[in-house]
């Protein structure tokens, strides 16, 4: 099926008030829709569009004055999708579709984290730089309330569906922005995010990975005051026995003791 | 009622005619006039004939009646031009090309009518100016040029924009409403409200029999919130509120009356046809959100605005338009009697209902 310029694949997602097909624009672009079931659906597409305009706004003023500042930027634009259009479509009886794509990362090297969660266990190392850029997104969130002198940020709720995940390339995608729900307490956002990367990740038992575990299990049982703190506290932990280098994503499947890992380039 | 729209060429000969030549003092002859004879003009008065039309243009077509253009749109303006925006009807007048144009754009197959009019304070000789719905340039240019700005507000915390929106709510026949659509309506201002709605206010803005003639169904005068309710049945409604305001608590208010989805801060009125335009392209699903910031191309302070124009109700028109019984009118269209609602639908039609050419007016050489 074509919409507009964009050919439609197979579905690969539904929720609720829409479904989810990946697709191609007539240029070679790789794009993901999001299709409401019904008119009225639309509703809750185009406020998932108007949130990531938001966000994608936001960041750009962010980018701009880090780059102003430092020369460089933070990237906080790698870690949500790019809302690309948001229309109604009248072949489709008026249901919106939301296009969007994903920065710096082709859309078809993603897969759900929910779904990689699924089936794998992942190493200390590789379930560090997951809840670093769990950690990170959300910080964005506490710059914006800065920004807006906001009394507190309005973080979105942390459900690992929203997420897109490229094991090799080490990126981390949020793309849905659709939820009503938000929250406005980092320690209860923070203890959700750590304690399912508690439970995902297998740490081992050499001083580094142990002090690693601590750190998670405190994250999970009293949470942080914002997710810049915890993102700083964890970064601090990983300089002091690793540094900053590439490590490759290492799983293996659930039940086995074989590690397997993903190299970039691979 | 003909087929004409505005056209820049239109509008430049209009401003020759009624002698608006310079950027500034647009109003003066009419503000000296006002002033010496105590009346406002009658094309500008809200007073004369106070209730306000927004018609489907249709001309006579083989003992029916064929639509020259598409649905009508209402779009209402009404400025402060109170103290430090005094000066607005000039930049109205400035704007007016690229404002048509813009709404033009996001409104294709409808016939944009504007009606572009200015309130100051109860505590002024004038309150209020409000023109007819209009979408031809030497009637807008005459009418915005025949505007008596009073220029003072009287310093008392806040004007009295409510009777404006008064006017909308409950003297504007509207074909939009008719059919099930909302047209939109816009005030600007940098200050807040006066919270009151009042007989003698009322009757003296809109004239003194205005309660037995237009408004004999009104037994009692609704309060500024109902007002407002009101409003926003007929309207998609929008408060523009210039980011210098006069009082600190100006945005609450109007947050608190009209809802936060309602208030949009800008930095200055020249702003107006980009940001009216958005406004309705976005309501009316014609402009795309994600397209918003090359819309608005280097406004001022743009990240905020475009995350207050992301709050709007995107799409609201949309929703309308989808639950009516029949599609929008369009050019084309037979009406069966002047005065009815619908054209005569698909399957309904005859021989004779078919259209003809929409007759062109004549070029003089």
């Amino acid at each position: 099926m074509k919409v507009r310029n964009i050919e439609v694949g197979p579905l690969i997602g539904v929720a609720p008030s829409f479904r989810v097909y990946p697709g191609k624009t007539d240029d070679g672009k790789s794009v993901i829709l999001k299709v409401a079931k019904t008119f009225e659906d639309g509703d809750v597409l185009m406020k998932d569009a108007s949130r990531f305009t938001r966000l994608n706004t936001f960041e750009k003023e962010l980018a701009k004055f880090e780059m102003e500042q430092n020369g460089s930027n933070s990237h906080y634009d790698w870690l949500f999708a790019h809302l690309e259009s948001s229309f109604l479509e009248p072949t489709q009886n008026d249901r919106r579709i939301n296009v969007y794509t994903t920065p710096e990362i082709e859309i078809d090297k993603l897969i759900p984290l929910s779904k990689l969660r699924l089936d794998t266990e992942i190493d200390a190392r590789t379930s560090i730089w997951i809840l670093g850029r769990l950690f990170k997104f959300y910080s964005l969130f506490e710059l914006r309330a800065v920004s807006e002198e906001a009394v507190y940020p309005k973080y979105p709720f942390f459900w690992i569906d929203d997420f897109l995940i490229a094991p090799k390339e080490h990126r981390l995608v949020y793309y849905n922005y659709s939820d009503e729900y938000t929250s406005f307490y980092a320690n209860e956002e923070v203890k959700a995010v750590s304690h399912y990367i508690k439970e995902w990740a297998v740490c081992g038992n050499d001083p580094a990975e142990q002090e690693y575990s601590n750190l998670l299990d405190d994250f999970v049982k009293t949470g942080r005051e914002s997710f810049a703190k915890a993102h700083r506290e964890l970064y601090e932990l990983v300089e002091e026995h690793w540094g900053f280098k590439y490590h490759p994503f290492t799983h293996r499947d659930q039940g086995t003791i074989i590690w397997n890992t993903i190299e970039k380039g691979e | 009622m003909g087929h004409q729209t505005f056209s820049v060429d239109d509008y430049r000969k209009a401003r020759q005619t009624y002698g608006v030549t310079g950027d500034t003092g647009v109003t003066r002859n009419a503000e000296i006039r006002a002033r010496d004879t105590g009346k406002l003009s009658d094309i500008v008065d809200p007073a004369i004939n106070p209730t306000r039309f927004s018609k489907i243009r249709l001309n006579p077509h083989k003992k029916k009646w064929v639509a020259t253009l598409g649905c009508p749109m209402d779009i209402e303006v009404s400025c402060d031009t109170t103290g430090s925006m005094g000066g607005e009807v000039d930049t109205e007048m400035a704007v007016l090309p690229e404002l048509y144009d813009a709404v033009s754009k996001v409104l294709p197959g409808y016939d944009p009518q504007l009606c572009l009019g200015i309130f100051g304070d109860c505590g002024d000789k004038f309150v209020m100016c409000r023109p007819q719905f209009e979408m031809e340039a030497p009637k807008i240019v005459n009418y915005l040029k025949e505007m008596a700005p009073q220029r003072c507000g009287c310093g008392n915390h806040g004007e009295d924009p409510q009777y404006a929106m008064f006017a909308r709510a409950y003297l504007t026949d509207a074909y939009t409403n008719r059919i099930g659509l909302k047209g939109y309506h816009f005030i600007i201002t940098d200050e807040p409200y006066h919270n009151h709605l009042k007989r003698d206010q009322i009757e003296r803005i809109f004239g003194e029999d205005v309660f037995k003639n237009d408004l004999k169904e009104m037994s009692e005068i609704p309060s500024v919130q109902k007002m407002t309710a009101e409003l926003k049945q007929k309207t998609h409604q929008f408060i523009l509120v210039l980011a210098k305001q006069y009082y600190t608590d100006t945005l609450d208010m109007w947050i608190n009356l009209c809802g936060r989805n309602s208030v949009i801060v800008i930095e200055h009125t020249r702003q107006l046809p980009k940001i009216i335009s958005a406004i309705i392209g976005l309501t009316e699903g014609t402009l795309d959100i994600a397209e918003l910031e090359e819309y608005l191309g280097d406004a001022p302070n743009k990240s905020y605005l475009i995350s207050q124009l992301s709050n709007i109700d995107i799409g609201a028109q949309a929703k309308l338009r989808h639950a009516l019984s029949h599609p929008v009118p369009k050019a084309g269209d037979i009406f069966r009697n002047k005065s009815d609602t619908w054209p005569i639908q698909p399957g309904e039609t005859s021989e004779e209902d078919e259209p003809e050419e929409t007759p062109g007016h004549i070029e003089y050489l």
